[in-house]
C-alpha cells in the first residue's frame, strides 16, 4: 500500500513537473493583445495594466493593452471569440461577464467558447450604507423598509439589481433599485445621500475603516474580511453569490501549455506583494484569489447555468 | 423647358426607405428587448425605444419632404459634377483604407513565398518595418489623393505633403509610445 502511494505521489509530481516545464517553455509567438473590459484609468484597468507591465519586465513578453468596454464585458467576449487562440489574445473581465452577462446577452455564446485562464482577485462585495443612517446590519434596513421608509438601493450591474430585487421580495419589501455605472458611482450616490444602501465591491474599505460607512451585510457566500460579523446575504433568503472575481480568459481552443504558462505567470505576479500589481491587489482585495484550469471553467459554467434560475426567479 | 429640381423628393424617399427598414428589419433583428419591458416587476424603458424614436423622426422628416417640400423653390439641384466629386472622394477613401489594411499582410504573404518559415503579419505588426507598411502607403495615398482631387491636378508637392503628414503622425503617435499601435495594426 505504501509503495502504491509512493508510486502515485511520484506520478502526480512527475505530471506536475511536466506541465510546469511545458508552461515554462512556452513563449508567446508574438505580442499579446490584452483586451480590457473596464474603463481606462479605473481600478480594474490599472490592475490589468500593472500585471502586463510586470510580465513584460519579468519575461520579456510584449503586451498591447486596449479597452473593449460595454455590456459588462460581453462586448469584449464577442470581439475576442474569433481572435487567434494561440495565447496572443487574452482579455480581462469579471466572472459575471462569462456568466450572467453572457447569458442575458443571448448572442449564442457560452463559457465553452472561451478558454478560462485564471482569476486574480475577488472583490469584497458588501451591502453598504452611510453610518449616519444609524443602521448596523441589513436587518435594520429591512425593518426600516417594513416600517414604510423608501429604501433606494444602488447597484452597478443588472445581476446585482436582480439580487437586490429578490432580497426585497424574500423579505416582503420593495426596494427602489437604482442602476448606475460602476462601483464608484454607487459609493458617490451613497455618500451624497442619493442612495440609502448599495452594493460596493471593496471600494467601501476606506470609508468603513474611517467610520463613515457601514458594511451592513456580505454579498458573498463568505464573510467580509473587514467586518466578518456582518450577516451573509443568504440570511436574507438569497442563495446566489454576489462575489465579483476579476479574471483572464482567451478564445476557445487555446493550447494547454499557453493557458498554463499565462495562468502561472499572472499568478506569480499577483501573488508577489513586491510588485505594483500584487501590492494593489493586497491593498484593494486583501490578497489574490487564484482559481485556474478546470476549476475555473466549472465555476464560470455554473455561473452561466445559474443565470436562468436567477432570471426565472426575478420574472415571477 | 427647365427640368424640375427633385432633390427633396429623392432625399425624402431615401429617409422613408431607411426609416422603414430600420423599424421593420434592423431594430427587430439587432435589439433583443422591446420598446417597453417589465424588469423586476416594474415597467421599464427597453433598448429598442431610443432607436425606434429616432427612426420615427427620420420617417416623419422623410414624409414631410416627400409630401410638402417636393416642389419647394429653394431646394438645391443635384448635378453631375458634385455627385462625381463625392463619388471620387468616397472611392479614394475606400482604396486608401483598403491599402492601409491589406498591404502589410500582402507583403508578408509575398515574402512567405521565399521564406523557409512562413510568418503571420499579426505577429509582426509591432516591428519595423512591417508596422509602417500599411500606414505609410494608405496615409500617403489618402493625403496626396485628397489634395490632388481638390486641386484637380497632380503635383509632387501633394506627395511631399502626404509624406510629411505621415512622418509627423509616426513621430507623434508611434515613436514615443511602446504599446500604441498605428492603424491598421490594432485591428489585425
Amino acid at each position: 500500500m505504501r509503495n502504491l502511494l509512493k508510486m502515485a505521489a511520484t506520478a502526480v509530481l512527475g505530471m506536475a513537473l511536466t506541465t510546469s516545464a511545458h508552461a515554462q517553455d512556452w513563449t508567446p509567438p508574438g505580442p499579446i493583445k490584452l483586451m480590457i473590459a473596464f474603463a481606462a484609468g479605473g481600478g480594474a484597468d490599472t490592475q490589468a495594466r500593472l500585471i502586463s507591465e510586470e510580465l513584460e519586465a519579468r519575461l520579456g513578453w510584449q503586451f498591447l493593452p486596449e479597452q473593449v468596454t460595454g455590456k459588462g464585458g460581453v462586448n469584449l467576449l464577442n470581439a475576442m471569440k474569433s481572435e487567434a487562440n494561440d495565447g496572443t489574445v487574452i482579455g480581462m473581465v469579471v466572472a459575471e461577464s462569462v456568466g450572467y452577462n453572457l447569458y442575458t446577452a443571448d448572442i449564442g455564446l457560452s463559457p465553452a467558447d472561451f478558454t478560462m485562464i485564471t482569476t486574480t482577485a475577488g472583490a469584497q462585495m458588501g451591502i453598504v450604507s452611510k453610518s449616519d443612517k444609524g443602521w448596523n446590519s441589513l436587518h435594520d434596513v429591512m425593518d426600516a423598509a417594513k416600517a414604510g421608509e423608501e429604501i433606494r438601493f444602488g447597484v452597478m450591474s443588472p445581476r446585482l439589481g436582480d439580487l437586490a430585487y429578490l432580497m426585497g421580495q424574500a423579505n416582503g419589501v420593495d426596494f427602489n433599485i437604482i442602476t448606475v455605472r460602476g462601483g464608484r458611482a454607487v459609493l458617490n450616490g451613497v455618500n451624497a445621500g442619493d442612495m440609502d444602501v448599495g452594493f460596493m465591491a471593496g471600494i467601501q474599505g476606506g470609508g468603513v475603516a474611517a467610520g463613515d460607512l457601514v458594511n451592513l451585510a456580505s454579498a458573498m457566500a463568505k464573510p467580509l474580511n473587514q467586518t466578518p460579523d456582518a450577516p451573509l446575504m443568504s440570511e436574507f433568503g438569497i442563495d446566489f453569490d454576489g462575489e465579483a472575481m476579476f479574471m483572464f480568459a482567451g478564445p476557445a481552443g487555446m493550447p494547454d501549455e499557453a493557458r498554463d504558462a499565462l495562468a502561472s505567470a499572472i499568478a506569480d505576479v499577483v501573488s508577489d506583494e513586491n510588485t505594483k500589481a500584487g501590492a494593489l491587489i493586497k491593498r484593494a482585495f486583501g490578497g489574490p484569489l487564484l482559481i485556474q484550469g478546470d476549476d475555473l471553467s466549472a465555476l464560470t459554467q455554473k455561473g452561466f447555468d445559474e443565470s436562468s434560475v436567477l432570471l426565472e426567479a426575478v420574472s415571477q | 423647358m427647365k427640368k424640375p429640381v427633385r432633390a427633396n423628393l429623392y432625399l425624402g424617399l431615401v429617409c422613408v426607405l431607411f426609416a422603414v427598414l430600420t423599424l421593420t428589419v434592423w431594430i427587430p433583428l439587432d435589439v433583443k428587448s422591446g420598446i417597453l419591458e417589465k424588469v423586476r416587476g416594474r415597467m421599464s424603458i427597453g433598448d429598442a425605444l431610443a432607436p425606434t424614436v429616432a427612426a420615427s423622426f427620420i420617417l416623419l422628416g422623410g414624409f414631410l419632404l416627400v409630401l410638402f417640400e417636393r416642389k419647394a423653390s429653394d431646394q438645391p439641384a443635384l448635378t453631375l459634377k458634385p455627385t462625381l466629386f463625392i463619388g471620387r472622394l468616397v472611392l479614394l477613401f475606400a482604396v486608401a483604407i483598403l491599402l492601409m489594411r491589406l498591404l502589410g499582410p500582402w507583403t508578408v504573404a509575398f515574402t512567405n513565398l521565399f521564406a523557409a518559415e512562413p510568418q503571420e503579419y499579426r505577429l509582426l505588426r509591432v516591428y519595423f518595418p512591417w508596422k509602417y507598411i500599411g500606414f505609410v502607403s494608405g496615409g500617403l495615398l489618402l493625403v496626396a489623393g485628397v489634395i490632388t482631387l481638390v486641386e484637380r491636378r497632380f503635383t509632387w508637392r501633394a506627395v511631399l505633403t502626404g509624406v510629411l503628414v505621415v512622418m509627423l503622425m509616426i513621430l507623434f503617435y508611434d515613436l514615443p509610445f511602446d504599446d500604441l499601435l498605428l492603424p491598421p495594426n490594432g485591428d489585425v
